[in-house]
């Protein structure tokens, strides 16, 4: 049975780009645009990843990683931060709240799909911080 | 003659033993001599406090003790002897057997003999030195804190615990902006006691508890009503006797340093702020660059995969040439928004024509609304105002502000383009109202901020989040204004106010002063073809009133650059007339085409600008114009300068 991925991006050409990417690797895609549609989603598609971007309108990506924390049958969903946001200090507060990954935009389509299998397969480790870049 | 009986003999000398006892015990020295001056006895006493022997005095002048080059009062002092006086506690100096001056307070009684008559003197001398040296000492301590007191440049007061001041120096009267120290002293209502009283919590609390107040910090009035920093240092002082507690301290005026302390933290803090501004921009240009960056680069790799079907790749590369369209206006209008802050963006200023400048920018923003249904409505009231702008820059405020109104619109909605003389007369504001959704009141202090988009972000509104921060900033250099009205539901408006002046005409006219055209003064020149290449209908217009002074010319005109030169080719006119600013390549291009083109390379330019940079006259001059005039026109130097180069009349 394909996995379900749910992507929040604010971004239409960006949601698109991923649709396509993540279809193509025979995912199935479940598109939200807010956080907070994010969220509601997610309880109703239960995904096995989400991937959240992190500047958002109505409820940004840190306030959605945080309300599907709490969310009983969501805890343990992996979450993947996919944002332009790419300071270190950005960076160390995703890794804090417990996301599986960082991913900066612009992102290495490859690169993600390979990011995404291996979080899901659960052998992902996040690379360590290092200097930092705006 | 009086009887003495053996009784009173004996009493008599009983006493007088007594008495010499009493004149030898005595630590005073006790002197008698004639009225003459000569010692008749000298006591202990004496001989202890002059140092010379008894025998060596008896028979000497009383005048010996006197210092010599002091004056000598014993003479006079015996002579009011004489008339029976008495000399109580005179103090004076005397010198001893050694030359040591000493301080003597004397007193001299008259002796009489019984009869009554007085027949010598009775000097008693006391050394008072030290006494004196005590006092001497002491009033020269007194002085010296006297002169400190009054020299100070601290404020030094007194006070009681009600505030009564006990004394007061002249720093402190002039701190406080009295003339004197009466004058101080007599106003009840001085501030002094208005400070303790204001401060009292803080002041009496520390005081109270026995510790000095140190560099305690003061804000009060001087007697003007101006205000007055001052660190005040002060004692609580109570003596042994248990007298009432009073209060004891300085002053110094600090308003100057709190003012430099003020300036310095308000700069601290704007460098502060300016400085996390650029921060926050280039955090902020990060994140809006990679964004369009993930589209082209994203959609870039999925072609490069070559899985992708006809439909998709088509849409790929759609999404990729949009997002490449939209950094580079993200870069352009980032680059503006700099260069404005920097001062590096040249602002050509000039008097402009409202309507001009409208017109251009519904020309631009027509065929958008157009696509989406959007109808403009324009007020030409005013439109033949002139107003303080750079051209070019204003007709992108209004693009800007026209744009935001056509994409954020309701469905069918429209623009109300008009305009008003605002309340503060002498500017003229420009309305562009939408009746799009509005803005809500707590965003709206927002929207010119650069980025913010208020959410239009999840639209799918295309926008760079720059274009407002970019006309706010256009405005604020051109010396105007912009501002935003909105009313939830209903739209919102958004208004830009600049200065009104005098159209280019009206300029002409005072700063030549010439009178009407002579109607007869054209038949002399030669004709000729001049063509003038300007985009600001209002200098065409003045150029023809400046040429109604020589008839005879043709002149042709362009308000486009590359048009200007196409036409310069053609018609081959005897002069070009050049603005530095076109909408669609600069002067200085058209110049060097003019310059690089055999055709035109010798026909005569002349640059009219509105900028007068040292540095662009000589280059330009250097690429080849003939002279370099600013606007506004002076009439005479055109018409000199056209004879000069075009000749005069015949």
């Amino acid at each position: 049975m394909p996995k379900t991925i749910l992507i929040a991006d604010d971004d239409p050409t960006i949601i698109k780009l991923l649709q396509v990417n993540l279809e193509m690797e025979g995912y199935t895609v479940v598109c939200a645009y807010d956080g907070h549609d994010a969220v509601e989603q997610a309880q109703v598609e239960h995904p096995d990843l989400v991937l959240l971007d992190i500047m958002m309108p109505r409820m940004d990506g840190w306030a959605a990683r945080e309300a599907l924390s709490a969310i009983p049958g969501l805890k343990d969903t992996p979450v993947i931060f996919l944002s332009a946001r790419a300071q270190q200090a950005d960076l160390r507060r995703g890794y804090e709240a417990g996301v599986a990954a960082y991913v900066t935009k612009p992102f290495d389509p490859t690169e993600l799909l390979d990011i995404i299998e291996r979080v899901l397969d659960g052998n992902y480790e996040r690379p360590p911080l290092g200097g930092g870049r705006l | 003659m009086r009887t003495q009986s053996p009784d009173t003999t004996e009493q008599a000398s009983l006493a007088q033993a007594q008495l010499a006892a009493i004149v030898d015990a005595s630590d005073d020295a006790i002197i008698s001599q004639t009225l003459t001056g000569a010692i008749v006895s000298w006591n202990s006493g004496a001989e202890r406090i002059y140092g010379y022997p008894s025998d060596a005095m008896v028979g000497r002048s009383i005048s010996v003790l006197v210092p010599p080059g002091m004056p000598d009062v014993m003479p006079e002092v015996l002579h009011r002897m004489q008339q029976g006086e008495r000399l109580e506690r005179y103090d004076t100096i005397h010198a001893t057997r050694d030359g040591v001056f000493i301080d003597v307070s004397i007193t001299v009684s008259p002796v009489r003999d019984p009869s009554g008559k007085v027949i010598g003197a009775a000097t008693i001398a006391r050394n008072v030195t030290q006494r004196q040296a005590v006092a001497r000492a002491l009033h020269e301590t007194q002085e010296k804190y006297r002169t400190i007191f009054e020299n100070a440049r601290e404020g030094i007061f007194y006070v009681t615990s009600d505030g009564q001041t006990v004394a007061a120096n002249p720093a402190l009267v002039r701190l406080l902006g009295y003339d004197s120290v009466e004058e101080f002293m007599s106003d009840p209502g001085h501030l002094l006691g208005s400070w303790m009283t204001n401060h009292s919590h803080e002041l009496w609390s520390r005081l109270e508890g026995g510790q000095g107040v140190h560099d305690f910090e003061m804000e009060g009035h001087r007697r003007d009503g101006t205000k007055i920093w001052v660190s005040a240092t002060m004692v609580a002082v109570q003596d042994a006797a248990g007298s009432p507690v009073t209060y004891q301290g300085t002053v110094l005026d600090i308003t100057g340093q709190k003012g430099s302390e003020a300036s310095l933290r308000r700069e601290t803090d704007e460098a502060g702020r300016a400085n996390r501004a650029k921060t926050e921009f280039l955090s902020r240009m990060s994140h809006e660059l990679r964004t369009p960056l993930t589209a082209i680069l994203g959609f870039g790799q999925l072609l490069q995969m070559g899985r992708l079907n006809p439909v998709q790749q088509t849409e790929s590369v759609d999404n990729i040439l949009k997002a490449g369209r939209h950094l580079l206006r993200l870069i352009n209008e980032s680059v503006d928004i700099a260069g404005i802050e920097e001062g590096r963006m040249a602002f050509s200023l000039e008097p402009v024509r409202i309507g001009d400048v409208v017109q251009d920018a519904m020309d631009l923003i027509g065929p958008a609304a157009e696509q989406r249904g959007i109808e403009i409505n324009v007020f030409p009231a005013h439109a033949d105002c002139y107003l303080t702008a750079d051209r070019q820059r204003l007709v992108q405020v209004f693009l800007n502000l026209l744009s935001n109104a056509v994409k954020y619109n309701s469905e069918h909605g429209s623009i109300t383009l008009s305009c008003g003389e605002s309340k503060d007369r002498g500017n003229l504001t420009v309305l562009v109202a939408d009746t799009g959704p509005g803005i809500a009141p707590e965003l709206r202090d927002r929207i010119f901020m650069p980025f913010e988009r208020l959410g239009a972000e999840r639209s799918g509104v295309e926008g760079t989040g720059l274009g407002l921060a970019l006309s706010l900033q256009l405005v604020q250099a051109m010396g105007g204004t912009i501002a935003l009205e909105s009313e939830m539901g209903t739209g919102s408006t958004f208004s830009v106010t600049l200065p009104i002046v005098d159209g280019p005409v009206a300029q002409l006219g005072e700063i030549s002063g010439c009178g009407p055209a002579p109607d007869d003064a054209g038949s002399a020149y030669p004709p000729c073809t001049v063509l003038y290449i300007e985009d600001n209908l209002a200098n065409l217009e003045v150029m023809e009133l400046v040429l109604a002074y020589r008839p005879g010319v043709k002149l042709i005109s362009a308000m486009q650059g590359r048009l200007g030169f196409d036409l310069a080719k053609e018609h081959q006119p005897d002069l070009v007339l050049l603005d530095m600013r076109l909408a669609d390549i600069s002067g200085r291009q058209v110049l060097a085409r003019l310059q690089s083109d055999p055709t035109t390379v010798d026909i005569p330019v002349v640059i009219l600008s509105a900028e007068a940079m040292p540095g662009d006259v000589d280059s330009l001059l250097k690429a080849g114009a003939r002279a370099y005039l600013t606007k506004p026109f002076q009439m005479e130097v055109i018409l000199e300068l056209m004879e000069e180069l075009l000749g005069g009349p015949s």
